[in-house]
């Protein structure tokens, strides 16, 4: 879509309601695009890293643009050129958010390996929202070719705790025959930011997608994963892993849609919620006709640590073909408190039992995380989140 | 066992409920659907004025709702050309051979008089709008059970009727129950006093026989503290080339410490619209079942639902949906926890073949205070072609952290080596799905009263023969 069609979708289309599909659980009154501005100078600021790991490339965007920190030998690791003919060929407008995005985009990052070639070390890119009341709409273009293996690691960040600010990216995968692609999402966006993420990964040919999506900041807003089984022997494995307190809402949105025969696909998210946050998970399998020999499935638990907290889950299967295995599962639950009594009757405080007990409700997502350092850092960032 | 070459997989084909007859009603308002029609269906009742007043605003708002775009294509439906009211008898008869030879002719095919010697302690049998035959126990009208037609019960029951309809599924609800709402005619309306136990069924017997036809009967059941009422509900009609439809409204209250089963087992034509609001409400220590088969129609949207509004009660919906070719079976359960240590499980089932669609949809909502509220939904959903599809769409809405509530589901196809391990002991392959279906619905079957078990059990076999392959 052209700029000045997105635009004019954008200017004509109202923001989605709680009668539109999809948005029901997640009501955006209170926000209005339009009072963010793009800013030219970016005010960044020393950003703790959530994890040291030793990089193959690294790049930083902001509202002033791409900073390419370091470039990978043997890939495209570059500012993504605003006439690149593959962008908005997964990712299509669907809403306003959406055509916000493909109308006001600036800055986006480029990442190609080609055919064949492997990265030991992880790629990664850091979206940092510095200007209070300003938009960052952002994008990203990741291309793995056939038979290549790699990490990209995509950062979400806000430059102050309380900055005010609207962030929206578009992220498009496209993973080449019998490429291995891992990704991690990590999302610490400040408490006051609505934040909107529209990623979508097409998969080739026995290719393997792995994706990591863990979400632990901004205000409210929606976050999509649509992962595309386009071609037989395809496999993709999503991880969410969510945590929200205070008067955060978290919203993913996940599809997998199986369109050719033999196809995998293992969706697990996992969240916890304190004081009055809210979260809405919504899934679909979806299993064309064509799509025999499907292996599918969606899991979503949540876990409930205080009374004013509020889950709501949504999974669903729409099964078009018959050799097909595809099951969904969803929990809303509290804290054990056999367990809770428990650890405290061996001494521990009721922090430190429920820290615990959260550890072991994340520990089959965390399990998931290959990499250690990332792994460990997530698990410590959710200990920390219980006081 | 059929002939080899007779295609009897194919339900529409055995449907043996098919047949109609031709017998001139009493009165009919025609086609379509007006102001006019309303108003003549309740002065043909000779109703209170305010149950007019009611069906008008419903009427109203029936024509401003939009027609729902979710669920089933309900595009096709033309409302101009159904006949919103036919009067089949003139009144209520207490014997079969009251009625005119035709219409107990058609009650006699489907057995009904039979069954109510054998194991029933009352009967209620609808045709077309109106219910043409009614008969209670005697022992069960001396303890104070009421089991009267809805027309009959408005008349003689004013006053709880007036109390209880359209509290439980506002006229508002959705598009249908408005349209019930308005035109509503027949059903069944049941008291059962304090503490009575009705041991064996009650049951009430649904016949479309016109072209065309709308039904629209609205059902409400009282069970008062402590008492309990089984009661069971069957549909049929004959198989023409145009569309009839049936959009029925069920209203239930068990107060404390009751209990009620509502068992239905809908197996209208493939030609029948079948779109049903059903909700009960159960007080404190109360408990509220749904036992809900659905084999027939061309599209059924009905969700049974369960408002747990006392503490400690308990609902549980049992749903098994087939869908054959050309069928869209839209069913599922909601429910709503509203009062602490509220319990609810929900076993859905479904099989699609031959084309057909069968689903879930679902909705479990546990309110804020709704402490210790524990709900568990198992859906299953069994593939046998690739020309068929299933859906699940549940929703889980938690508003109170101390609940523990679990959704699962599952789709696949019968199992390679159930089949296979059959097949080894001498069993034909159809005859082994059959026998694997069969496992299949068995949570299901072993809650119908046992002549319906026989009779879904027979219905699978039929549907499973040659099938599969």
């Amino acid at each position: 879509m052209s700029r000045a069609r997105a635009e004019k979708a954008y200017r004509e289309l109202p923001l989605p309601t709680s009668s539109d599909e999809g948005w029901r659980f997640t009501d955006l009154t209170g926000f209005d695009p339009g009072a963010y501005e793009l800013a030219a100078v970016a005010r960044p600021a020393e950003i703790a890293p959530l994890f040291e790991l030793e990089l193959a490339g690294s790049a930083r965007i902001d509202e002033s643009g791409v900073e390419i920190l370091a470039a990978p030998d043997g890939a495209v690791f570059a500012p993504l050129g605003q006439k690149d003919k593959r962008i908005g060929t997964l990712v299509a407008v669907k809403d306003k958010i959406g055509a916000d995005n493909a109308a006001h985009w600036r800055h986006g990052l480029l990442v190609e390996v080609p055919a064949g070639v492997e990265l030991a070390a992880p790629l990664h890119v850091r979206i940092e929202s510095t200007v209070a009341g300003a938009a960052l709409p952002t994008r990203l273009l990741v291309v793995a070719g056939e038979n290549s293996r790699f990490t990209l690691i995509e950062e979400h960040v806000s430059a102050a705790e309380d900055l005010d600010a609207f962030t929206n990216c578009a992220v498009e995968v496209e993973v080449g025959a019998g490429a291995k692609l891992e990704l991690v999402t990590a999302q610490r966006l400040s408490r006051e930011t609505w934040h909107f993420s529209d990623q979508r990964a097409r998969l080739g040919r026995d290719s393997q997608l792995d994706w990591v999506c863990i979400g632990l900041g901004s205000r409210k807003g929606k976050t999509r994963i649509f992962n595309d089984l386009a071609e037989a022997g395809a496999t993709s494995r999503v991880t969410g892993i969510y945590f929200a307190d205070g008067s955060q809402h978290l919203d993913y949105d996940t599809y997998q849609e199986h369109a050719a025969p033999h196809t995998n696909s293992d969706f697990l998210f996992r969240g916890a919620l304190r004081d009055e946050a809210t979260a809405v998970w919504r899934g679909m399998i979806r299993v064309e006709p064509e799509a025999q020999g499907t292996d599918a499935y969606q899991e979503n638990r949540n876990l409930l640590l205080s009374r004013q907290a509020h889950a709501n889950s949504v999974p669903g299967l729409e099964i078009l073909a018959n050799d097909v295995r595809c099951s969904h599962g969803a929990t809303v639950g509290q804290v054990d408190r056999d367990q809770l009594f428990y650890l405290m009757s061996r001494g521990m405080s009721a922090s430190e039992a429920e820290r615990l007990i959260v550890r072991g409700f994340f520990a089959e997502a965390l399990d998931r995380i290959d990499r250690e350092p990332i792994r460990e850092a997530l698990a410590a960032a959710l200990g920390t989140r219980i006081p | 066992m059929s002939e080899p070459e007779s295609d009897v997989s194919q339900i529409g084909r055995d449907y043996k409920y098919g047949f109609h007859t031709t017998d001139e009603p009493k009165f009919s308002t025609g086609r379509g659907l007006t102001r006019e029609v309303v108003e003549t269906i309740s002065a043909q009742k000779s109703e209170p004025a305010w149950m007019l007043e009611r069906r008008l605003e419903a009427y109203e708002h029936f024509l401003t709702r939009p027609i729902p775009d979710w669920g089933g294509d309900l595009s096709t439906i033309d409302f101009d050309s159904i006949f919103y009211y036919v009067k089949p008898t003139e009144s209520e008869a207490a014997s079969w051979e009251e009625l005119p030879p035709d219409i107990k002719n058609t009650w006699d095919r489907l057995g009904i008089p039979e069954a109510e010697k054998k194991y029933l302690a009352g009967v209620g049998a609808q045709y077309e709008s109106e219910v043409v035959y009614h008969k209670l126990q005697e022992e069960l009208v001396r303890q104070g059970v009421v089991f009267l037609g809805m027309d009959v019960g408005l008349r003689d029951h004013e006053e709880i009727v007036r109390e209880h309809f359209g509290k439980i599924v506002p006229f508002r609800d959705n598009k249908f129950s408005a349209l019930n709402t308005a035109v509503w005619s027949g059903g069944s309306f049941i008291y059962v006093p304090p503490g009575v136990k009705v041991e064996m069924p009650l049951q009430a017997y649904f016949r479309i026989n016109a072209e065309n036809m709308g039904q629209f009967e609205r059902t409400l059941i009282v069970v008062d503290e402590g008492a309990f009422v089984h009661y069971v509900e069957g549909c049929t009609a004959p198989i023409y080339s145009s569309d009839s439809l049936h959009a029925a409204v069920v209203e239930i209250i068990v107060k404390p410490g009751g209990r009620c089963r509502y068992t239905t087992i809908q197996n209208w034509s493939t030609n029948v619209y079948n779109l049903v609001t059903k909700r009960a409400v159960a007080q404190e220590n109360a408990t509220i079942e749904w036992v809900d088969g659905n084999l027939g129609s061309k599209l059924t949207m009905k969700y049974p639902a369960i408002w747990l509004t006392g503490e400690g009660a308990h609902g549980e919906v049992l749903s098994i949906a087939f869908a054959g070719p050309g069928q869209h079976q839209d069913t599922g359960a909601k429910a709503v926890h509203a009062a602490p240590n509220t319990t609810s499980v929900i076993t859905a089932k479904s099989i699609s073949r031959g084309g057909g669609r069968a689903g879930y949809r679902g909705l479990v909502n546990v309110a804020s205070g709704a402490r210790g509220a524990k709900s568990k939904v198992v859906c299953d959903a069994l593939i046998l072609d690739e020309e068929s599809r299933s859906d699940t769409y549940p929703t889980i809405r938690v508003h109170e952290a101390d609940a523990n509530i679990e959704h699962e589901a599952t789709v696949s196809k019968i199992g390679e080596e159930q089949l296979f391990y059959l097949m080894s002991r001498g069993l034909t392959e159809s005859e082994a799905s059959s026998m694997i279906v069969s496992g299949f619905v068995e949570p299901i079957t072993k809650e119908l009263p046992l002549e319906y078990a026989v009779e879904m059990n027979r219905l699978i076999q039929l549907q499973m023969e040659g099938s599969v392959g």
